[in-house]
């Protein structure tokens, strides 16, 4: 092909912003032309300091330098009390590092660092889920702990019941 | 589609009942600035984003919404189902009691019902966004407030937690504000 802003064009990828170049104009208007061309073919690396999913977890954020306190509290601590519990906090936090990676990969689709974590998280999490599973029963009705005798999805505790 | 996980995202154990933060919280049930108008506002914003960053992330942050109205309604069951109907009537919860029992229902704090007048959907990325980013702000502050209504540590942990995701949300949003401007989607 000739024309390779057809080529782009036709898969709509991330990778050719040329479609979106903003006029000169505008171009001299912002101060901070520099970064007009956000040239998505330099994968940048997570610029954010992503911390430990327990802590991220804690704080509902995962990442460091977003991590914005109110007033003097600080995160609460988080005790199970059984077996059950802790197995499912672990479960919990590591969905919650899947969500706060995926809301960063939403607007940072080409970050290969934030990328990996998040699929490392993401088999951890598989794995804990199928462990907590075979103890306490389904979290999905994809489990395979609906091979049962009965159908134990219906069984509680429901998640807004007390422990 | 929407999958039902059978956890919620961050645990609730509430053990003491409190009727009258029971109806502060309404506000983040029903309010005009709740965690259901946030998720109502991105699904309902995401079919018209310009290109699939905007479509993943109202789709991704709307999931999460709900996911939050269940942390909310939560919060509010187990706060009211050991009172009386005499505790319900003194902490001013006797209207929520006759129309509801001890129901959760999306209300404000003063009963107003839950409309979808709370949020807009005007056909432009850059108003949507906008709109989107005050939302977050408006949401962080209420929960500022209601941090400030209590001092359970049962309750402050969840409240925390919603309020950092708030912060999270805003910064996602307002990321993909200044691309769509730099982009020219006006």
């Amino acid at each position: 092909m000739n024309n390779y802003n057809d080529y782009y064009n036709y898969f709509n990828n991330q990778l050719n912003d040329m479609n979106y170049m903003p006029n000169n104009y505008e171009m001299m208007q912002d101060m901070n032309y520099g970064n007009a061309f956000q040239n998505t073919f330099m994968m940048p690396t997570a610029q954010n300091q992503i911390i430990d999913s327990y802590q991220g977890f804690l704080r509902g954020n995962m990442f460091g330098d977003l991590y914005d306190p109110y007033k003097n509290y600080q995160p609460m601590e988080l005790k199970a009390q059984t077996e059950r519990e802790s197995l499912l906090q672990q479960v919990q936090q590591l969905k919650f590092a899947m969500i706060d990676l995926d809301l960063y990969l939403d607007t940072h689709p080409n970050d290969r660092e934030a990328l990996n974590l998040f699929n490392s998280y993401r088999t951890q999490e598989k794995q804990l889920c199928e462990q907590f599973e075979n103890k306490f029963g389904p979290l999905t009705l994809d489990s395979n702990a609906l091979n049962a005798n009965n159908w134990v999805w219906i069984n509680g505790p429901w998640p807004w019941e007390v422990k | 589609m929407w999958k039902y996980v059978k956890t919620l995202e961050y645990p609730v154990n509430i053990k003491k009942k409190d009727l009258r933060m029971a109806k502060y919280m309404m506000s983040q049930y029903g309010g005009a600035n709740s965690e259901l108008a946030a998720a109502l506002r991105y699904l309902n914003q995401r079919y018209t984003m310009p290109d699939d960053k905007g479509k993943a992330l109202l789709t991704d942050i709307g999931t999460e919404e709900l996911a939050h109205v269940e942390i909310i309604s939560t919060i509010l069951y187990q706060l009211m189902k050991d009172a009386t109907v005499d505790e319900l009537k003194q902490a001013g919860l006797g209207g929520h009691y006759s129309e509801h029992g001890k129901d959760i229902y999306p209300t404000d704090p003063n009963g107003t019902p839950f409309t979808v007048s709370y949020f807009s959907s005007v056909g432009d990325p850059i108003a949507n966004l906008s709109e989107d980013m005050a939302a977050e702000q408006k949401a962080r502050s209420i929960y500022e407030n209601l941090i400030n209504l209590t001092d359970d540590p049962d309750v402050l942990g969840p409240l925390l937690f919603l309020r950092q995701r708030e912060i999270v949300h805003f910064t996602r949003f307002n990321e993909l504000y200044d691309e769509y401007k730099k982009k020219g989607y006006k």
